[in-house]
């Protein structure tokens, strides 16, 4: 009952680093028996050092404090503490140089597209890009006009898809978490690079 | 009938006695909401602004919104002046029409005598093409400065290439 406790953390889905493997007592034997580390057990996970990375970086994804169009309003109630973004270890980070992804939150024009390929360039790797609501996905109702982006991926490279006009705070939290997933698989196995997932379609990831 | 629209009636009349006497050239027309509509020659229209800004005791001094309309079927440009008066409840159109077949349409500045024209000239001049002479600094004010065309043309035709999804790979930063 005591170790049940003690790993309390390592049952939830969430805070289970992706891909390790948490050493359980008894039945696994990848310990000796007279290791140190017996003594900690089950509290252990095993793990590279590249799932250690990609955890850390899915639970620190600063975005960055862009907002185009209305998307953005709903993106800051997102932000603030009814949905609460902090709770996935998810804040505004002023600044390019310090943000890990940006919401594209809006109808990207052609004078716009300019400002958002800048923003996205001064970005330090590794970097994503979430598009969030119709217009960012796809230009929307505007697909096709004469100054209007059909889409931000014609622009940048996109990972995320979150469709709505503009979506709910849920979706973007499932955007989110669908992130997170991608970039938990970072570097782990081959993915083709480039492809997106939606979210709200099951399977999630890129594809 | 309201005492608003009776009093900007009696004004309108008296805003059209004015312009008959300071600007005989204008082409007037009182609606029945009180507007009189001004139609002038573009050589005229600084004119027929200074006749409205001077018209006492209600100075057509507010400049609420200038636009442009597309007439292809005149083959004309028509730019619409709406101003009202400050101190009371005059309000006119002024309206002065250009050759849109010509490769550079133009017509006199308003900023002179309404300094509020300045932006709205820069959105005429951007998305309808018509150059304004004597404008402080017409630029493009909505598009980037690279757009080719003025778009709200009736007859604008989109040249621009078709692009294809970026991804990692063949991102060019």
């Amino acid at each position: 009952m005591e170790l049940k406790r003690r790993c309390g953390r390592g049952d939830l889905p969430c805070a289970r680093p992706e891909g390790m493997r948490l050493v359980e007592e008894p039945g696994d034997h990848s310990i000796p028996k007279d290791s140190p580390l017996r003594r900690v057990l089950p509290g252990v996970f095993i793990a590279n050092l590249q799932q250690l990375l990609n955890w850390g970086r899915k639970n620190s994804l600063w975005y960055m404090t862009f907002g185009i169009a209305c998307c953005a309003i709903e993106m800051m109630a997102t932000g603030a503490s009814r949905w609460d973004l902090d709770r996935f270890g998810s804040f505004f980070r002023a600044s390019p140089r310090q943000a890990d992804f940006m919401f594209i939150s809006g109808t990207i024009n052609e004078k716009m597209a300019e400002a958002v390929k800048l923003l996205y360039d001064q970005m330090a790797e590794p970097k994503w890009v979430l598009a969030m609501g119709a217009c960012a996905c796809t230009g929307g109702p505007f697909a096709g006009s004469y100054n209007v982006v059909d889409g931000v991926d014609k622009i940048i490279p996109v990972d995320v898809y979150v469709p709505g006009c503009p979506p709910r705070p849920e979706a973007l939290l499932d955007g989110l978490l669908r992130l997170q997933k991608l970039v938990a698989r970072e570097g782990l196995e081959f993915v083709p690079r480039g492809g997106a997932a939606a979210a709200g379609e099951e399977g999630g990831a890129r594809s | 009938m309201s005492g608003m629209t009776d009093r900007r009636l009696s004004a309108a009349r008296a805003l059209r006695d004015h312009l008959a006497r300071a600007a005989p050239y204008a082409e007037t027309d009182v609606r029945p909401d009180g507007e009189v509509v001004v139609r002038v020659p573009p050589d005229k229209a600084v004119a027929a602004a200074e006749a409205l800004a001077g018209f006492r005791p209600h100075p057509l001094n507010y400049l609420s919104c200038a636009s442009g309309v597309d007439r292809p079927d005149d083959d004309q440009i028509e730019v619409v002046y709406t101003v009202h008066s400050l101190p009371g409840p005059a309000k006119a159109s002024l309206r002065v029409r250009v050759d849109r077949k010509t490769e550079r349409p133009s017509l006199p500045s308003l900023v002179q005598v309404w300094p509020a024209a300045d932006y709205h000239e820069r959105e005429i001049y951007d998305l309808l093409g018509v150059w304004f002479e004597g404008h402080p600094d017409l630029r493009r004010i909505l598009l980037a400065e690279t757009f080719q065309g003025h778009p709200l043309r009736k007859d604008f035709v989109q040249n621009r290439p078709p692009r294809r999804r970026v991804t990692r790979e063949d991102y060019q930063p």
